[in-house]
């Protein structure tokens, strides 16, 4: 017998010797409740250590693996490029996270007349590095397409002879409303110019935002045939605090310099903006090789000036946007 | 005779090392709540709770058969304040708002 099996059968007839047997149960009784609430604890606190630590994760990876800061401007930038005359109050927008994703909040604006007004509210998800829902609350009366197709978006290129567009209704529309209002109207042009050319051809409304001939705008069809969206740039000198275009010399320049942020991050940009494919790739380069020309602009202003419009040759077609009481100091 | 001492308080030092870890649950509950539904939770109770645990998990460090559980409690304290400063610090640049 050796020492291990001594030491056993020792307990054991002292186990048996032991005559009040009742508290030997208690202490095993008890040890056992000890170790199975030291279990069931233990359990708890590694159940309740997932959340915090897999928040702590998700933060880590916001700030050094995919950036939440980069996720804001990639979304931003593309909305002030895709959807016409719209901006951002970046201060204001609201920015939370939960485990392994962030929640991105915010309001667009738009220009009509010589003030802005809320337009859309966002409501973005991302999970991790990629948007996973979208939501937008439109405070506007006139919505743009939701679904772009290849013939409904309203700046149509001048070899476009594809449009639903019915620019003798809107002209109508336009000639219907009071004088007292302020308007923002799409024009499209018969030729392509340079934005410059279209603010001196137009010296009495604001040009707002100008859509940019980028060489698939003619079909609105990529290379590879998926739908395109009109992309663009703003006009105006925006000198808010948070604009990408603050204090830029050039807006085409700034417009060039955020098409290459949104072509690395093609897939969110796309899933941000309502547009169903960019096909940044595609136009980034005809743009290079024929320079920015744009076929359609943004203006807004009086009624009666945009009215004034349709005596001009070279515009061709026209879709009344959003409508205003006057607020023209002018 | 120390030790004769300690014994006596032995029943007592298991008690404050239960009552930590289960302090120490708790503020890992408050938190919990706090990151998934985005309510503060984290105010004075909050605090008190902490300040409550964390002596009570050094008195239970005192004997040996109620160490573990000190240590268990003065651990989900010590996770608690890393936590909040790696969470302060990475805040900042995370979000670039003032």
């Amino acid at each position: 017998m050796d020492d291990y099996e001594k030491l056993i059968a020792s307990s054991k007839a002292e186990i048996a010797n032991i005559k009040d047997q009742s508290k030997y149960q208690k202490a095993i009784k008890r040890t056992i409740f000890t170790s199975k609430s030291k279990l069931i604890f233990a359990t708890l606190t590694v159940i309740l250590l997932i959340a915090p630590i897999s928040y702590m994760l998700t933060l880590m990876y916001y700030a050094f693996g995919t950036k939440s800061t980069t996720l804001m401007d990639v979304a931003s930038q593309t909305l002030y490029v895709t959807e016409p005359n719209t901006s951002l109050e970046e201060i204001e927008f609201d920015m939370s996270f939960s485990p392994f994703s962030m929640k991105l909040a915010f309001d667009q604006y738009k220009r009509i007349g010589e003030e802005d007004y809320k337009a859309n509210t966002y409501d973005l998800r991302f999970f991790l590095g990629s948007l996973s829902k979208k939501e937008v609350t439109t405070s506007l009366e006139r919505v743009a397409p939701k679904h772009p197709t290849e013939t409904n978006p309203w700046l149509i290129h001048p070899k476009n002879r594809n449009s639903e567009l019915d620019t003798g209704r809107e002209w109508r529309i336009l000639g219907g409303l009071p004088d007292e209002t302020v308007v923002e109207a799409y024009i499209s042009f018969n030729d392509l110019m340079t934005v410059k050319e279209a603010k001196d051809t137009m010296p009495n409304v604001d040009v707002v935002w100008a859509a940019v001939d980028t060489g698939i705008d003619k079909t609105n069809l990529s290379k590879d045939g998926k739908v395109v969206s009109p992309i663009g740039y703003p006009v105006q000198p925006d000198n808010s605090t948070w604009s990408p275009f603050r204090d830029a010399t050039s807006n085409e320049e700034v417009f060039k310099a955020i098409l290459k942020t949104m072509e690395k991050h093609e897939e969110l940009a796309t899933a941000v903006s309502s547009a169903k494919n960019l096909a940044l790739p595609e136009r980034i380069a005809y743009m290079n090789k024929h320079g920015i020309k744009t076929y359609g602009v943004v203006v807004t202003g009086p009624k009666k000036e945009v009215l004034a419009l349709e005596k001009l040759d070279i515009v061709r077609s026209l879709k009344v946007g959003e409508v205003k009481l006057w607020n023209w100091s002018r | 005779m120390e030790l004769v001492t300690l014994k006596r308080f032995e029943k007592g030092f298991v008690t404050a090392g239960w009552f930590g870890v289960i302090g120490g649950l708790c503020l890992l509950l408050l938190l919990n709540i706090t990151l998934l539904t985005n309510i503060d939770l984290t105010n004075n109770n909050f605090y008190l709770l902490m300040y409550l645990t964390a002596p009570l998990s050094v008195i239970a460090l005192f004997s040996k058969k109620s160490r573990s559980l000190g240590l268990w409690g003065l651990s989900v304290v010590l996770f608690i304040m890393i936590f909040t400063g790696i969470i302060f610090i990475i805040g900042w640049i995370v979000v670039p708002f003032p």
